[in-house]
This record gives C-alpha cells, structure tokens and sequence, in this order.
C-alpha cells in the first residue's frame, strides 16, 4: 500500500510539472531573444553580414538598429540593453573594468562565455573559433564586460566585440582594444567554408562557463 | 541625356572609391564607406551642370577597366566575393538595407547596361557626325553650289 500510494505521488509529480512548465520557447522576430536560466544560456536571432568574409572586422555581432549595425559579422536582431538583460537573468557577471582611458592597455573581465552559432539547415551548432578566422589562430575567449551605460550612450548596437572593448556587451578579452584596427596584431573575418550566405537567420547562443 | 551619362560616370567612380575605401579598417570601422557612391554621383552631375562638357566614351570604359582591375587584384577569381563586394557596398552606401544582395545585383547589371547604352550614339548624333565629315572634305571633292 505504502509503495503505491509513493509511486501515485511519483506519478502526480511528474504530470503536475509537465502541465505546468511552459512550452519550449522559439525564435522569431517578435521574440529575438530568450534565456534559459538552468541552462544558464542567452540565445538571440541574427542575420548573416557576407561582406566581412571578405573584409577584416572587430564586431562578431551588432544589434541592426545601432550605428555599427553593418559593421559586424552578425546583424543581431535585438537591442544590446536586452541581451545585457538576459545575460544578467542567467547570473552572469559583468566585469565593468573597461574605461575609454584605459582601454588600450585592458583585457576585459567579467564572467567567461561560451559562444556558438547555428542556423536551419545546420549539421551541428559552431563555436566561435570555427565560425571566425584568427588570423594568429588563438583561441576566443569572450567576457561579459558589460558597459551598458556606454553602449546606451554611444548607441552603437555593439554585442560581441572581437578585441576588448569599453561599449560591447560582450568581448574578447584574448585582445585589449586597437588590437584589430589600430595595432594591426591581428586580423578577424567570418569563415565563409562554414557560415550560410549573406543574409541567412542565424541562432547566436551565449553559454555561462 | 547627358545628365545621366555623368550620373553613370559617378557611379562607377563611387563604387572605385568605395571598394578602395573599404580596404582600410580603421576607416570601414568608422563610416558608411558606401556612402561614397552617392556623393560621387551628386559630384559628377553637379559637374555637368558647371563645365557642360561632353564626355568620351573612352573614359567609362577606362574606369569600368580600373573597376574590374581592383575586384581582381582585391578577391582574385572568387565568383562568391565578386558577386557580393559591389553589391554589399551599393546596398549600404543607398541604405537597402531590407533589399537581397541578388536584388542588388540585378539592379547593378541593369545600370551598368542601361549606362553603357547611353553611349552608344543615336542617329542624331550620326547625321551630326556626317555632316562635320563632310565639311572638312577637299573643295575639290565638294559639288559646286553655283552649278
């Protein structure tokens, strides 16, 4: 008697939380960005910018609506204040160490992020080392820097950033500022053998190390 | 008709600066370096209208020749880069953001044909032609008006 009135409660349980957790969220338009807090990720809709397969950049991805908008790899489809927000929801911790005075001499800090891509058609989801080319080959090591007061500031849109940067939400603390364009160490673009072409909707995902 | 022959000539002209533009990052970080092809276009139709010279046929095909010179050099023979580059700098310096990059090369085949057209001499400018021909002819060749 007593294992089966366990095993009604067991079952009880189960189809409560069932009837009760909410559908799986996708992305779309309306919705560009989600978070999923156990998972401790941050996915966001952007499109394919096929010109810096070509040409160097220092943006991986920037918010459409912002004045760097064309100037990154990705066209993120959401606004930097809401992936700060829900980098934040997921207990990530921003660095805030970045200052337009220092940061040329800066690494950013800040919680370590995971950062992958895929899109409809897919085989796998892509780290950002396979989907951007280093020119020196070194690993991408993205921060939460924060900088939202700048990046509202500035409006310049700036999501990811490929060097170290005092307005991006994101960066790579693998480089201080005026690495890409001013210091010339390195040399950043898309990989066109992996990425879709100009204009395909891709799927950012932001994971908590 | 002449206007947009200059217009056509500014178009070209933008698209060469732009695509020399674009080479330097810490410029392409910093503007619209599409935003050349515009301004190159509205400068060369405002040269028509101060100076009102014809121009030479000769001098589109040089710079379509400069054109395609510096796709070559800059993307060597990648069908992938040399459909994209133009396009992409066309679509960000006219700000069609919302138009596809094989919409922008429609429209970008349709201008640079349409552009060469305008060159091509009506029979106005023949029978012109003619005329200035014949008025450098020997005297002795012409018939005489008196007869």
């Amino acid at each position: 008697m007593k294992t089966l009135l366990s095993m009604i409660a067991i079952l009880f349980v189960l189809s409560a939380q069932s009837a009760f957790s909410e559908p799986p969220q996708v992305l779309s338009k309306e919705t560009p960005i989600i978070f999923d807090k156990s998972a401790g990720t941050v996915s966001f809709l952007a499109e394919v910018n096929g010109k810096y397969f070509y040409q160097p950049t220092r943006h991986f991805a920037v918010s459409a609506t912002g004045s760097n908008g064309d100037k990154a790899i990705l066209r993120g489809l959401v606004p930097a204040a809401d992936f700060y927000s829900a980098l934040k929801e997921i207990g990530a911790i921003p660095g805030e160490n970045m200052t337009p005075e220092n940061k040329e001499v800066t690494h950013v800090q800040g919680s370590a992020l995971a950062v992958s891509v895929t899109w409809k058609g897919a085989s796998r989801s892509y780290s950002i080392d396979e989907v951007v080319i280093d020119s020196n080959k070194k690993p991408i090591l993205m921060r939460f820097g924060g900088n939202l007061a700048n990046s509202e500031k500035m409006k310049t849109g700036c999501l990811l950033c490929l060097d170290s940067c005092p307005v991006g939400i994101v960066s790579n603390s693998q480089y201080a500022y005026g690495a890409l364009e001013k210091r010339g160490e390195v040399e950043m673009r898309g990989n066109k053998d992996i990425l879709p072409p100009d204009g395909t909707a891709v799927v950012v995902t932001v994971q908590l190390l | 008709m002449k206007i947009l022959q200059y217009a056509f000539t500014g178009l070209l002209g933008g698209l060469i600066l732009a695509l020399l533009a674009s080479r330097s990052i810490w410029l392409e970080m910093r503007v619209n370096t599409g935003i050349l092809l515009p301004l190159t276009i509205a400068c060369a139709v405002a040269s028509r209208s101060l100076f009102r010279r014809d121009l030479p046929f000769r001098a589109v095909c040089g710079l379509e020749a400069l054109l395609i010179f510096l796709l070559l050099a800059f993307y060597r023979f990648d069908p992938r880069a040399l459909l994209l580059m133009p396009a992409s700098l066309f679509k960000e310096g006219f700000f069609l953001h919302a138009v596809s990059i094989r919409t922008v090369n429609g429209i970008l085949s349709l201008l640079v044909i349409s552009g060469n057209g305008l060159f091509i001499p009506g029979p106005a400018a023949v029978r012109h032609w003619h005329r200035r021909q014949n008025a450098f002819e020997p005297e002795a060749d012409r018939p005489d008006p008196f007869l």
